[in-house]
């Protein structure tokens, strides 16, 4: 079998996927991307009420959040809400509860931070959490759905909690060092032209073993 | 306390600490890294989402495989070690000798991967610009492209023995699309490491990657500030949904994957499509108002090219003998269940007929001979995989099926693909020949061979 290597006459073209509906040889194909995948809504959207966008910064009276549950599907189905929290060197998981939520429709659940066993007054860093929901349907069964919440993270500023979302973490609390704790460490990286995104203190010991559960092909993991 | 006292006392302390840095320090210390993941593209009946469905104090922590990352003193900032750990659990060991005074240090942890030594993965942001690879070099004046992220952790005390397990101590998006997309090309190689072995990187950006076109988008391809060995992958997003979709991610890296294989095998970067015209065949088989979707009737280039990757997708997030392996699809416009069974029914459903093989045969009318949907594709290149329960280590073969059949003397523009790969099984390369058998009776129409309605533009699936 003969193989005939195409030619690189458009070496250097931003080669992406074509134009829709066109029908223009791909070789003359203006440069650039076109294709937009990923465009559905989830089944089941775990969102921060008090933190709807990546730039969102809030300061809360109490350390009360809300998590809405948006159920995008055709039928009712029945949320287990779980937080899981990084503080310092804690990693806690606490249970928010659960909603019945109408196919359409949007429920709220409240948590309250202050449950954490750590003191919120005292992190060296931002405290980092997420939300996982767990979706059976109403009536009960097995778990259809299960879906995670954007990160948020949050310290306490005086009496008050200060939520953000990744962008303000970034911005306006030096990727987590809010307190300036660790400037030497961030001028590490700076003068290493690194970006920093993040930074805290490493967990206490993870309980975690080595199966990542992960697929597995054939028989081998 | 008299002078002597306090020395005494201060001596004392000296001893105790040292006594405690000395415990500390007393065993090699096992690091794990692990990348704090969050998904909305559930996929559950796939392995990794029912781990952690079914144990709810599971974080959802993926490996680290591969990751750079750099110990250092903490008192000083000194770099202590710097590698990248290892391909198949992201750990490393940090020998006793190496521990400070002290026992603590801060782990740098870089969303750079290298898995098995050639394939760099990496997270980046900013406009294309070409860079020194070596994420341990000295970026500052570079490019934001070329700069690398990291995250920067504090240690306790490290001691005792057993492995010690650590999150990044960051988790913006750009740590979930690290994972997602350094998982994948982990998995397509670590089952055939001796053969896939030419160099290139994959770069994933979150943003900034549409810059031309005003709509946000999702692609792999070539850039022209970039080399030719490095592929870019834009999961451009404006609802914040599509660096969290691993079938999405894992279909635009499988994408980046067969680039880089054309690249290194033919040298050339022309991609392997024509354009997404449709063929029509009713509202079953349109695009919903997309360019392109799962069972809109196209071309078969166009179909093949998506379908292989959507293949590429599902083979990293299922297990071949996982009868409820599926595939999540990504695009709203359709309507029907995103989960899409891997495995089709020969039974029609009416309902939902996506349920069943065969699809564009059944559900689109009519069907042009050099026509097929990404769905029938996705199946047909599942079942060759998964025939069987699997043979781990045919990834390169079914690239050499795949886009080998691209340059066959043609440039795989708007014509029928499924002729050029029987030709290719037919013919080519003892690879490629290998899936002769499987590959005839997986195409066409008889569902007692598992057909998936891919055919030839005339005749049944046969060679001469």
């Amino acid at each position: 079998m003969k193989k005939a290597y195409v030619s690189a006459a458009i070496l250097g073209l931003f080669l992406l996927t074509p134009s829709a509906h066109g029908d223009l040889p791909y070789t003359t194909h203006p440069s650039g991307p076109v294709c937009n995948e990923g465009t559905e809504t989830p089944p089941i959207e775990l969102t921060w009420m008090q933190l709807p966008e990546a730039g969102s910064v809030v300061k809360l009276g109490s350390p009360l959040v809300q998590i809405s549950i948006a159920n995008n599907t055709r039928a009712g189905l029945r949320v287990r809400v779980i937080l899981a929290g990084a503080l310092d060197e804690v990693r806690e998981t606490l249970e928010v509860g659960e909603a019945v939520v109408q196919p359409g429709a949007k429920s709220t659940l409240t948590v309250d931070l202050s449950r954490f066993k750590r003191d919120l007054g005292t992190l060296r860093f931002s405290g980092r959490m997420v939300a996982k929901g767990f979706a059976r349907p109403e009536r009960g069964g097995l778990v259809s759905d299960l879906a995670y919440s954007p990160y948020a993270y949050f310290h306490k500023e005086g009496g008050r909690l200060v939520a953000y979302r990744s962008d303000a973490l970034a911005q306006l609390f030096r990727a987590g060092d809010f307190a300036n704790r660790a400037e030497r460490q961030r001028r590490w990286a700076a003068t290493r032209g690194l970006r920093l995104g993040g930074i805290g203190v490493l967990g206490g010991g993870l309980n975690l073993t080595d199966d990542d559960g992960g697929p597995r092909e054939g028989s081998v993991r | 306390m008299s002078a002597f006292g306090r020395n005494l006392r201060f001596v004392s302390m000296g001893v105790a600490l040292a006594l405690a840095a000395g415990e500390a320090r007393a065993a090699n210390q096992e690091i794990c890294l692990r990348y704090p993941v969050e998904t909305i593209d559930s996929g559950l009946g796939v392995d990794f989402e029912d781990h952690y469905a079914l144990n709810d104090e599971v974080w959802p922590y993926w490996k680290a495989r591969g990751a750079a990352y750099q110990v250092l003193d903490p008192d000083t900032g000194a770099v202590i070690q710097q590698d990248y750990a290892s391909n198949d659990n992201g750990c490393f060991m940090l020998p006793e000798e190496d521990i400070p005074a002290g026992g603590q240090v801060e782990i740098a942890f870089y969303l750079d991967s290298l898995i098995l030594d050639h394939v760099r993965v990496r997270t980046r942001d900013g406009g294309t610009a070409n860079c020194n690879d070596d994420p341990f070099a000295d970026h500052s004046g570079e490019p934001d492209y070329c700069k690398p992220i990291v995250c920067l952790g504090m240690s306790g005390v490290l001691e005792g023995t057993g492995k010690k397990y650590f999150d990044f101590p960051c988790s913006q998006p750009e740590v979930t699309l690290q994972a997602l997309s350094a998982y994948p090309l982990y998995w397509w190689h670590h089952f055939d490491p001796a053969e896939l072995d030419y160099d290139f990187t994959v770069t994933v950006r979150h943003e900034n990657g549409c810059d031309p076109w005003e709509a946000p988008c999702s692609n792999a391809g070539w850039d022209d500030a970039l080399g030719d060995d490095e592929i870019l992958v834009n999961i451009d997003d404006e609802t914040e949904d599509k660096f969290r979709q691993k079938f999405l991610v894992g279909h635009e890296v499988g994408h980046s994957l067969e680039e880089s294989y054309q690249f290194a095998t033919f040298g050339t970067t022309h991609y392997l499509y024509g354009s997404y015209d449709l063929a029509g065949g009713g509202d079953a088989c349109s695009d919903g108002e997309e360019s392109h979707a799962l069972t809109s009737l196209e071309y078969t280039s166009a179909a093949i090219m998506e379908g292989f990757a959507h293949f590429l997708s599902a083979d990293a997030y299922n297990d071949h003998n996982d009868s409820t392996g599926r595939f999540t699809y990504y695009k709203d416009a359709l309507g029907f269940p995103r989960d899409i069974r891997l495995e089709g029914d020969p039974d029609v459903n009416p309902a939902a007929p996506w349920e069943s093989n065969r699809f564009a045969q059944r559900a689109c009318t009519p069907v042009a001979a050099n026509s097929g949907t990404e769905l029938d594709w996705l199946r047909f290149f599942w079942d060759l995989h998964t025939e069987g329960g699997g043979a781990d280590g045919e990834h390169l073969s079914l690239f050499e099926l795949r886009v080998d059949a691209a340059f066959q003397g043609t440039g795989w523009t708007n014509q029928n693909g499924y002729d050029l790969l029987q030709e290719n099984v037919c013919e080519g390369e003892p690879a490629a020949q290998a899936f002769q058998e499987d590959f005839l009776a997986f195409a066409g129409e008889d569902d007692d061979l598992g057909g998936n309605g891919v055919k030839p533009t005339a005749g049944a699936p046969s060679c001469p």
